[in-house]
Parts: structure tokens; C-alpha cells; sequence
């Protein structure tokens, strides 16, 4: 066995996972630049959970916040995984999109507006389908719009990952921040297993799924931009790097053809190997993008 | 959890929970808070199966953090 070794700087940290979604918001921000919109007081809550026996939230478990980062404006949306698995509802969608719009209209005036995302999210809340499927759609379209005048970063650091819909928001971000606790996916482990069976995915197999949808896999894939420490600092700077550095040449998601041939080649016949997918990334490809 | 100042000389308290039967013991927990702060405020709890001891340190909290 190998002898423990004790890190100063990995004890003294801060954990970004153990902090709450508005402290999660607030520590990214120059520090007393920031102010909560649409808060807790203004008790902007879901109407549909009570009528199926489930206690809201007065913020519905979305958090915004506005201020600068790096002393450029931003807005940074966070949701709160303890609550109902961070969902997506009918209210905390349109949090959200309002604020991606809000943010969209200060840019074409001229005020340039970045938006980050803490995604801690199952995807859609299962109490709110419809409504939470078309506040994705939303979501999606109102990144894409925003991502034409500043970058849209996404962060997910864990426990919960980020997961279904959401996924995709993830997905046509500018910049996308895992750490190694994080998982990114479609669908979760224990959806696939339900669906397609144990011998395709064990969703108690824990190692298993974080090195198929973990953050370092995904990282190694090309899915994430930057794979950071569960360290406040360390994200708070590398949120700071990217809203500096603008919006990127090209977006992820417009790379189709790209990630369609990456996709045809994969030999979907057997379990994929966790090693294998790392050298998914062609650096050829890469390199003549 | 939601503490606000209240209008009046008095406190009042809105408990709501997807757990049902636990009165006699929201009761106890809020007799134990108020036995320990008298502040004329108005406290609404939304409870998602929180046990008696986390609901009385997440009041505490919000007073500590009221009298900042």
C-alpha cells in the first residue's frame, strides 16, 4: 500500500463542490461586485410542485447573479443540486433564459456581457415535463444567441454532474469547465441501464462511469475546455481566463461533421474501453481545424 | 429557509413540508428556537424532509446571519 500523502494546499483549499449554489455564484465574482436578481424574497417559486406533494424553493433552485468578473460585466446562473437534483422547471428555465436574454440585449447595445453557467442538473424535473423539455429549448436557443457577442462558459464540478437536457446547454456553451469529480452526459447511468440493460452500463459500477462520463474522459475527449481541481480559486481564475479571452474562432457544436465521423467509428458492438475513447481525438483532425 | 423582520411586536412561522405527521415535533423544534430568540420576525420554512436537528441549526443560521 502506498503511504498517504498529505497535500497543504489540497487541505487549505476551498471546495467548489462543497459550497452551495449561490456561494458557488459568488466566489467567481471581483469580490462586492455582485448582486442577486430575482432572489429568494421575491419568491419566485414553482406552482406545480405543492400540487404533487413536493415543497418549493423560494429561488426554485436557481440562482443569478450580476457583476464582473476580471472587471468585465457578467451574469452567472447557478442551480442547485440539492434541490430536486438541480431540475430544470417551468420557473428556474425561465430564470435562466431571462437572464441569457438579458445579457444578449446589454451586448447589442454595446456592453459586453459574459454568461457562466454551474450546471448541477439531472436535466428536466420530472414533476414539470413539458414545461421544463420547452424551457430547454429555450435555453439552447438564447446560449446560441448570446455566444455570437461573449462567451457562454459551463461549469460542472459535481456531485451531481450535468445530465439530459441540459447536457446540450452544456454542449453549445463557448467553454465548457469539468473537474474530476464532474460527469457530463445525455443520458445518466441509470437511465441507460434501465433502458438497455446491466451488461450495457452498471450504474452501480462507480469507477466505471466517471471513467466513461467523468470529467478527466471527457476532458481527453475534447468535450471540456479545461479540467480544473475541485479548488474555488482555481475555477473562479479559469472562469476569469475564459470571459477574458473572449468567444472562441469556432464553436463546438458547429463542428457536426467532426463529431458525426468520431461517432460513426466507434465500435458500438462491445463495452468501449475506457483508454480507447481518450485516443477518440484525432490529433491530426484537431490540428487541421 | 426565509427570515424577514415582521410588521408587528410578534413572530410568526410558515412551515411547509412534504413530510406529513411530524406537528408535535415541528412544535418541539420551534418552542426550543423561541425559547432562545425572541426577534420580531417573520421565518418561512420549506422543508424537504429535513431532520428536527438540522431545521433548528438551519434557524440559527439564518439568525446569526440576520444579526451580521
Amino acid at each position: 500500500m502506498s503511504n498517504p500523502v498529505f497535500s497543504r494546499e489540497y487541505l487549505q483549499r476551498t471546495s467548489f463542490i462543497e459550497l452551495s449554489a449561490r456561494d458557488r455564484a459568488k466566489c467567481l465574482f471581483d469580490s462586492g461586485t455582485e448582486r442577486e436578481l430575482a432572489g429568494p424574497f421575491d419568491r419566485i417559486e414553482s406552482p406545480w410542485l405543492a400540487i404533487q406533494g413536493v415543497t418549493p424553493q423560494a429561488d426554485d433552485g436557481c440562482v443569478v447573479m450580476r457583476g464582473k468578473i476580471g472587471g468585465r460585466q457578467a451574469v452567472v446562473i447557478a442551480f442547485a443540486g440539492p434541490f430536486q437534483g438541480g431540475g430544470i422547471g417551468e420557473v428556474s428555465g425561465a430564470k435562466l433564459t431571462a437572464a441569457l436574454d438579458l445579457a444578449c440585449i446589454d451586448n447589442e447595445r454595446g456592453i459586453n456581457t459574459s454568461a457562466v453557467l454551474l450546471l448541477e442538473t439531472g436535466g428536466v424535473r420530472l414533476q414539470e415535463a413539458n414545461l421544463g423539455l420547452a424551457a430547454v429549448a429555450e435555453i439552447i436557443s438564447s446560449i446560441i444567441a448570446l455566444r455570437r457577442y461573449a462567451p457562454v462558459i459551463s461549469v460542472t464540478a459535481g456531485p451531481v454532474g450535468c445530465f439530459g437536457g441540459m447536457s446540450l446547454a452544456a454542449g453549445v456553451s463557448s467553454y465548457v469547465v469539468l473537474t474530476r469529480e464532474a460527469r457530463l452526459g445525455l443520458n445518466g447511468p441509470e437511465v441507460i441501464e434501465e433502458e438497455s440493460g446491466v451488461e450495457e452500463f452498471d450504474a452501480s459500477d462507480r469507477s466505471l462511469i466517471w471513467a466513461i462520463v467523468g470529467g478527466e474522459q471527457r476532458y481527453h475527449q475534447g468535450l471540456a475546455d479545461a479540467l480544473v481541481d475541485d479548488d474555488a480559486e482555481k475555477i473562479a481564475k479559469t472562469v476569469r481566463d475564459f470571459v477574458a479571452k473572449g468567444i472562441p474562432t469556432v464553436h463546438r457544436s458547429e463542428l457536426v461533421d467532426l463529431y458525426r465521423s468520431r461517432i460513426a467509428a466507434l465500435d458500438t458492438a462491445r463495452q468501449l474501453n475506457p483508454q480507447e475513447l481518450h485516443s477518440w481525438v484525432n490529433e491530426k483532425e484537431e490540428k487541421e481545424l | 429557509m426565509l427570515l424577514e423582520p415582521a410588521d408587528d411586536a410578534a413572530a410568526s412561522v410558515r412551515v411547509r413540508t412534504s413530510a406529513d405527521g411530524f406537528k408535535p415535533t415541528w412544535k418541539a423544534v420551534l418552542d426550543r428556537f423561541f425559547s432562545q430568540y425572541d426577534g420580531a420576525a417573520r421565518i418561512e420554512i420549506n422543508d424537504a424532509g429535513g431532520t428536527p436537528g438540522a431545521v433548528l441549526l438551519r434557524l440559527q443560521q439564518a439568525v446569526e446571519a440576520s444579526e451580521r
